[in-house]
């Protein structure tokens, strides 16, 4: 067997966990080979350091932390209740908290149809109005184009250049 | 209490795989809280010890994956050895061995996370190969392959180290 397949057996080897066949051709191999040698000499230091390596205490901080951590659950979870207080502070809230209102009641309301004529009533109304507006403000713009050209006229007669007929 | 009989058992799982104290008593922490959020799927005719061990695995290699501790440097080890109450008392410890274990705790970082955590769970945990099994869901003879394959690197970083 080649240096590298006899190197991935040498953990098996190492805990006696080969078959009698396999556990020869290492041992033939290692009698032959110093850095295979080497490598198992490495693996049992490495066995050795592994075997007793030091566990740490948990601290009393973690240890409390850790306590309170059935009560934590017991709290209830940042869900959609959690999410609230950030929502309130949005600068559209309360325009749209607004909106809302206003369609819950008009949507609840049992004398909507009434509600809803008289609002088409009033914005009839106010259409008419601002349609009335918009007409008087055209013919008082009729009025004041018709006073500027008078008095342009009246000006080129009081003109005295003009007049003269000064060149 | 569960605390009280696996608290240890979990955070040096924890500090063991991300070699941080810090951090590993954030993730002990979040493995607690994924404990009791998750007691009632826990199925009374499996061995809850291996169910507890496998959540904190999972745990583990999610945020390892998800924050790369690889990239940082592990705690020193004698600092790690400081916070272990009677050590180097009465316990004879031979400079090798204490050395060995300083490039050990080191090399740790350099396994892949799969082959660092079954090594973690088998020699320093002291569990058996169907017990390390049970709790990484994987067939026996991957496990030893994995353990396997990470005492030869481990070894192969002593031998660089001493022989460099």
């Amino acid at each position: 067997m080649k240096c590298r397949q006899i190197k991935n057996l040498l953990p098996s080897y190492q805990e006696g966990a080969l078959a009698l066949r396999a556990k020869k051709a290492v041992e033939a191999h290692l009698a032959a080979c110093p850095d295979c040698r080497r490598l198992l000499r490495f693996l049992k230091e490495t066995d050795a350091a592994l075997a007793d390596f030091p566990e740490v205490e948990v601290s009393r901080g973690l240890m409390r932390k850790l306590y309170a951590v059935p009560r934590l659950k017991a709290e209830p979870r940042p869900g959609l209740l959690g999410f609230f207080p950030k929502l309130i502070r949005q600068p559209a809230f309360l325009p749209l908290a607004a909106v809302l209102l206003a369609m819950v009641i008009f949507v609840t309301n049992p004398h909507r149809d009434a509600v809803l004529k008289t609002l088409n009533r009033q914005v009839h109304l106010g259409f008419n109005t601002v349609e009335k507006v918009y007409a008087q403000a055209g013919s008082l713009l009729d009025k004041l184009n018709s006073y500027k050209e008078d008095a342009l006229v009246s000006l080129k007669r009081i003109n005295p250049l003009e007049k003269n007929g000064d060149k | 209490m569960l605390v009280d009989s696996y608290s240890r058992k979990i955070f040096n799982m924890a500090f063991q795989f991300t070699g941080s104290h810090p951090e590993a008593e954030d993730l002990t922490q979040e493995i607690f809280m994924k404990v009791y959020n998750s007691l009632g799927k826990f199925n009374t005719d499996k061995n809850f010890t291996a169910w507890l061990l496998t959540l904190a695995k999972n745990h583990l290699i999610d945020e390892y994956r998800r924050t790369k501790w690889e990239k940082r440097n592990r705690d020193d080890f004698e600092e790690a050895l400081e916070r272990e109450p009677g050590r180097g008392g009465g316990v004879e410890e031979s400079a090798v061995q204490e050395e060995n274990r300083k490039v050990l705790w080191q090399g740790l970082n350099r396994l892949p996370s799969e082959i660092r955590m079954a090594i973690i769970l088998k020699e320093l945990q002291g569990k058996k190969y169907d017990e390390v099994a049970e709790v990484l869901h994987l067939p026996l003879g991957t496990v030893k392959s994995r353990i396997n394959r990470g005492k030869l690197m481990l070894a192969k970083i002593l031998q660089e180290r001493k022989e460099a």
